[in-house]
């Protein structure tokens, strides 16, 4: 029985209090079917994820190897994990010598304690935040509102997220489900500023807004795009500054990490550069590559006094040690969403956690369990673009196919859809029963109301396909008819 | 390795290590032998630099190279010989209303005069390490900044801080002024971090507390696509580029 | 050659024009065509939904009716990806060491139907005539699994009288998926929506496919949709020559 059937707390075995990923909108079917028909999302899918999908192959193309560069940076990802023990001891021992802190979180809850406590020792107050997916995860910046500690988004876009209350559509463009005019709405009532539309203005606006936020901060919490074994460093790409100044500024640094972002050395690090912001926005390299070893050194004049590394498993070692460990090579770029055809139509809200598309399809029901996501592996049409574009080779459709494995055997597949494949394959596996079988699908579907050679209603369990097209009708005779009937005559 | 805890001095914040790395052990195999620390592990990929590497040492033109990508990035570059510094350091400043200017530029800041020159222009310029410096930098106008390297692959530029070079020199003014040395260009991204991990680290071996690499003024898209230059680090990045 | 044709279950009942052309384009080449009756499905819509032990006996079945065949000809771009990728899994967890080694002789065997013509046989000139605007649809199992490259293309290049155009975004997904698009049918709606778009623009007479599922789900939705464009297997195209027109296809 897979591991994943049940959601399971890691430190003690048994039941989780709480779903290791949040979820937020939870009904799959009733989401894609109203963001299947929203005009207005698709437009602005095509906007950007579409156009993502294309730059990217366009920018891979000024490499050397694109596709040899990713099977190494997938072998370089495959191999720490399957060495993570090592990987993360050196990491630790690198971060200590630098003259950081490392703290182990076994769940979200203990991961937002861990920083609270942090705040709480160092008498930090108000909060500035970079780009991070994890602390989304772990629904941090409630936790520490709940604290009496303040956190400010300072991503533009996971800023107005904040604001608005509203949770990011994509890993890597939070905001493309927004229109300027609703950003406008949610920015300048919260700034308590004139209305303006204007992305210069509002850029501009939260820009202010920002710095005086990053000058009166006392802790910056930062994401990790990568963390160096070898040397203790963590490196964030950004493109806005934030995320230098989130680690300029204030006296503390936190950076969150999900286990698997370690990788072991510096000289592995441009194998990953040149295919993240690639993979990710289209550019060659994000605006800035920071590597943050500790904090300040004696002597120097900025940068924080203290650097704490909390490193969160979360239901990651449970994946680790299943048939779905190369899930955790994700880098977080989010090529695999722009390239997904679903993604496209049903957009990221539609997945209901805060992973979505292809890899989220994935990682939802890894880390909550099969049986609330019972849709999100089924509803693929297995075409293979998320593979092609994910920088490190992560077989995403078989995996998909390895839940749909998990799901059938733990009948959380419906009986009804069991007992046909079930069926079926009696109906396969023999000449007699194939015959007959095909003759049944032959009269029965021929006895349905067609018009120009298709049918416009097929019963159920297919009435789905005839909901949106039509099914072409089956001639009286099949192949197998029709060729035998000529070998006859040939005598 | 250091025989400190991570948990040292922290009241227990530290998370249950040992469970932690337990897990990991027991989902690798390696069940009943949490706490011994693994073997070096063998199996690392090899790196062949000819899937990575975009341009070469020896390749003709690293400089042209440079400029042409840095200029892709919206960084305005000036070529100019050694007698030709200020000047262009002028050009770039005279194009904005600059009050109060950053300079962590040495040795041209000695060698050029550079603060009393800048004085003449009206513009007040202090130096990094100078009393309240730190401060001073999140409200100035603009900075004037060296560099380590310039890599010819994608026109980045690469800094590090220092005793002597800030953080917040690189990140917190709007009009953000390098110096490069042609010397300086190094073909690929490839080469900057072999080349920190000799230059950089300290007694210790350690890298520097923050190496950036930068490729651009500070912008984002995340407002339906749209490209808006200058949101929390400089929005504007000439690069003064002397041969040399 | 002897080759044997595997016609593809969904070929057998909807597209029975699809094994009647390919049986047609091989004879006129000078190569005998069989068809082992005993065959009945390649056995990816179990595998892809799931049901893995389910589909062995289907496998079984396949490698048993092909075991001796010189060469095995698929008229299906899906039914030849899933044999590559999964087939040698499937046998290996069956811990039957014959099966696993009769599979693996079987495999460099089986070729899809362009691909059989360009690479083993050498063909790109079939003899065909058909004076149409075409376009085509690559199958995405085409693409990324069998790597087809351009070889139906060129296929379509000899084609005497044939305008063939460029569809846009050629290798997006079509939105069939299998079960996906009984399942899903609002997705798979939104998807098939756009490739019928990006035919229609084409202002072709004929979409050309490698792959039943393709042609099924296109076809019903330009049907419904009443797109003018016609849905037709490659192998249909390569059959019309001088006196038979092959103006079939839906």
């Amino acid at each position: 029985m897979s591991a994943f059937v049940e959601p399971s707390d890691p430190a003690t075995g048994g039941r989780a209090r709480r779903l290791a990923l949040p979820v937020f909108h939870p009904d799959f079917m009733a989401n894609a079917h109203t963001a299947t028909h929203d005009e207005l999302l698709h437009a602005a899918i095509e906007n950007s994820v579409v156009k993502k999908d294309y730059v990217r192959r366009e920018v891979l193309a000024e490499l050397p190897d694109a596709d040899g560069l990713r099977t190494v940076a997938g072998a370089i990802k495959r191999h720490t994990l399957d060495n993570l023990d090592f990987y993360l001891r050196q990491l630790e021992g690198n971060v200590i010598k630098a003259g950081g802190q490392v703290h182990f979180a076994a769940t979200a809850e203990e991961a937002n304690a861990i920083i609270i406590a942090i705040a709480k020792r160092t008498g930090s107050k108000l909060v500035v935040k970079s780009k991070s997916m994890v602390s989304e995860e772990t629904l941090l910046n409630d936790a520490l509102i709940e604290a009496g500690i303040e956190p400010v988004e300072t991503d533009l876009g996971e800023l107005i997220v904040q604001v608005g209350h509203d949770h990011p559509s994509h890993l890597v463009l939070p905001i493309i489900h927004l229109r300027r005019k609703e950003i406008g709405k949610v920015l300048c009532t919260f700034l308590n500023v004139p209305y303006t539309e204007d992305p210069p203005t509002l850029a501009e606006y939260a820009r202010v807004y920002l710095r005086n936020r990053f000058n009166q901060a006392d802790m910056g919490i930062s994401g990790v795009n990568f963390a160096i074994a070898e040397t203790g460093s963590i490196v964030m790409c950004t493109n806005e500054g934030n995320g230098r100044m989130c680690t300029t500024r204030p006296r503390v640094h936190v950076a969150l990490m999900g286990m698997e972002k370690v990788i072991p050395r510096l000289a592995d690090l441009p194998v990953f550069l040149k295919l993240l912001a690639r993979s990710a926005t289209g550019q060659p390299l994000t605006q800035y590559t920071n590597i943050v070893t500790g904090p300040r050194r004696a002597g120097e004049l900025d940068g924080p006094e203290e650097f704490h590394l909390v490193i969160l498993d979360n239901g990651r070692t449970r994946i680790l040690g299943s048939r779905y460990r190369d899930t955790l090579r994700c880098i977080r770029c989010g090529a695999c969403l722009n390239a997904c055809p679903v993604y496209r139509k049903v957009g990221g809200h539609s997945y209901g956690s805060v992973y979505p598309g292809p890899i989220g399809a994935l990682l939802t029901p890894l880390f909550n369990g099969l049986g609330g996501h019972k849709h999100l592996p089924h509803a693929s049409s297995l075409c293979g673009a998320c593979y092609e574009a994910c920088p490190v080779k992560i077989n995403i459709p078989e995996m998909l196919i390895e839940l749909k494995e998990d799901m059938a055997k733990a009948h959380i597949t419906p009986w009804w859809e069991r007992a046909v494949f079930k069926l079926w394959t009696l109906a396969l596996s023999r000449s007699f029963t194939y015959g007959l079988s095909q003759k049944m699908q032959q009269i029965g579907l021929r006895m349905l109301p067609a018009s120009e050679g298709f049918i416009k209603r097929l019963p159920p369990p297919a009435t789905g396909w005839t909901s949106v097209r039509d099914f072409p009708r089956p001639p009286k005779e099949s192949f197998r008819t029709l060729y035998k009937n000529r070998q006859m005559s040939k005598k | 390795m250091s025989n400190r805890t991570d948990s040292a001095g922290l009241g227990g914040i530290g998370g249950d290590r040992e469970g932690f790395f337990g897990r990991i052990s027991a989902a690798l195999g390696r069940e009943g032998k949490a706490i011994e620390t693994p073997a070096v592990p063998a199996g690392h990929p090899a790196l062949d630099e000819r899937l990575l590497r975009q341009v070469s040492v020896g390749d003709a033109s690293l400089v042209e190279r440079w400029v042409q990508k840095a200029s892709g990035n919206s960084m305005v570059v000036r070529r100019v010989g050694p007698a030709g510094v200020v000047g262009a350091i002028d050009e770039c400043l005279g194009k904005h209303e600059i009050s109060s200017l950053l300079l962590n530029a040495e040795p041209f800041g000695t060698s050029l005069g550079l603060v009393e020159h800048l004085a003449g222009k009206g513009i007040q310029a202090f130096c990094w390490g100078e009393a309240g410096c730190r401060d001073r930098a999140f409200t100035a106008n603009a900075a004037i900044t060296t560099c380590r390297y310039g890599l010819a692959d994608a026109g980045s530029l690469v800094v590090w801080s220092e005793v002597g070079f800030g953080r917040s020199s690189t990140l917190t003014a709007a009009v953000h002024v390098v110096i490069l040395r042609a010397s300086q260009i190094l073909a690929d991204l490839v080469d900057a971090f072999a080349r920190v991990a000799v230059e950089a680290v300290d007694g210790a071996g350690m890298l520097p507390s923050n190496v950036v690499v930068i490729n651009g003024p500070s912008k984002t898209s995340d407002i339906e696509m749209q490209l808006v230059t200058g949101v929390h680090g400089p929005k504007y990045l000439y690069v003064i580029l002397l041969d040399d | 050659m002897r080759i044997a044709l595997f016609v593809a279950c969904y070929n057998d009942t909807l597209f029975p024009e699809t094994g009647i052309a390919v049986t047609q384009v091989l004879e006129r080449l000078g190569h005998t065509v069989t068809f082992p009756m005993e065959q009945t499905c390649c056995g990816q819509m179990h595998y892809n939904t799931g049901f893995h032990r389910e589909a062995v006996p289907i496998v079984r079945r396949f490698v048993q009716t092909f075991r001796d065949a010189e060469a095995v000809c698929v008229p299906s771009s899906s039914c030849v990806s899933m044999m590559r990728e999964h087939y040698e899994m499937i046998a290996e967890a069956s811990n039957d060491a014959a099966f696993l080694a009769e599979v693996r002789s079987l495999l460099p065997r089986i070729h899809e139907f362009s691909e059989l013509l360009v690479n083993r046989l050498g063909v790109e000139d079939v003899g065909a005539t058909f004076a149409h605007r075409v376009a085509y649809h690559a199958s995405c199992h085409s693409v990324r699994v069998l790597h087809l490259g351009d070889v139906p293309i060129r296929l379509l290049r000899a084609v005497r009288g044939l305008e063939l155009v460029e569809i846009p975004d050629r290798e997006q997904c079509c939105g069939f998926g299998g079960t996906f698009a009984i399942k899903y049918p609002d997705i798979s709606e939104a998807i098939v929506r756009d490739k019928v778009g990006c035919a229609a623009a084409t202002q072709a007479e004929v979409l050309i496919v490698n792959d039943a599922g393709c042609a099924m789900n296109i076809a019903g939705a330009c049907h419904r949709h009443k797109a003018a464009i016609r849905v037709r297997h490659l192998a249909e195209l390569l059959a019309s020559a001088i006196g038979n027109k092959g103006e079939g296809g839906r």
